[in-house]
């Protein structure tokens, strides 16, 4: 007689244990390993990991736990990028003269871009890394590139292309303008985007 | 594991394409380094191939940009 193969237990990976947990406990977790009041002692990993075991009754590793943190981290990033960019699809939307494409062209370009407003800018932008004048070598590359490939006669694209470079110099002076907060600095660089 | 770093990071802001760079310095931050640009063009391309990926040309930039597709969401849910 041919045995019956029992189904084999799908095993729950470990760094899924925290990931599925409701976003309202991973938010809770989130705030005690990095709270927002500086008088607040953060929870270290292994205080964190004992927090798990007994709120919720599972058992996670030190890295699982790191695993965790810096998917949470990334994905509250992407969180705020998706906000500003639909933030900023929502005013355009407000002005009939605006496609439907100008306006998800709009918002998909912020979403590109936003990563020189998170208050990481080291990590984010590997434009942060560079300095402003091999920002402006860069483009001015690109600005020859494109002229020796359309022989410069396409006038109109050239035209473009100064004025993304200049949105660009103009986002760049405002994301290296320490005066500014960065919700100023985001209210500033929505301002540059819309203009193109 | 970097074929499921792709969909995570696909899958997070979903409605927004991921340039190739995006891609990359994103699935590095989640695997703490370590991923090279080949890797993640193979990673990406299985995912492409299975339908849990899709491209889409973004005619200003001139760049491709990844979105994750149902399938690839449904995938992801599979932890």
């Amino acid at each position: 007689m041919a045995k019956t193969k029992k189904p084999r237990e799908r095993k729950t990976r470990s760094d899924a244990k925290l990931k599925t947990l409701a976003r309202v406990d991973q938010e809770t977790l989130w705030r005690l390993m990095n709270p927002t009041d500086s008088t607040v002692p953060a929870y270290t990993p292994e205080d964190a990991m004992v927090y798990v075991q007994g709120e919720h009754g599972i058992s996670v590793s030190e890295s699982t736990l790191y695993e965790w943190h810096s998917w949470y981290a990334l994905n509250l990033r992407m969180e705020a990028r998706e906000n500003a960019a639909n933030q900023l699809m929502e005013d355009m939307a407000r002005n009939p003269e605006n496609s439907e494409e100008q306006i998800r062209a709009a918002g998909q370009r912020l979403f590109m871009t936003e990563g020189i407003i998170e208050r990481d800018f080291k990590k984010f932008t590997g434009a942060a890394k560079m300095t402003d004048e091999s920002i402006k070598l860069q483009q001015a590359e690109k600005k020859i590139a494109l002229l020796k490939k359309a022989g410069a006669r396409d006038e109109r694209k050239l035209a473009i292309l100064e004025a993304k470079a200049a949105q660009a110099d103009a986002a760049g002076a405002v994301a290296h303008d320490g005066k500014l907060t960065d919700a100023e600095k985001a209210a500033e660089l929505k301002r540059i985007f819309r203009m193109g | 594991m970097i074929r499921r770093r792709v969909r995570e990071v696909l899958a997070m802001a979903p409605g927004y394409g991921k340039t190739e760079a995006m891609l990359l310095e994103f699935c590095n931050e989640l695997n703490g380094g370590g991923i090279s640009l080949q890797e993640l063009r193979d990673a990406r391309d299985w995912n492409h191939a299975e339908s849990y990926v899709r491209s889409e040309d973004d005619d200003e930039s001139g760049q491709v940009l990844w979105f994750i597709t149902k399938t690839g969401i449904a995938k992801q849910k599979t932890l």
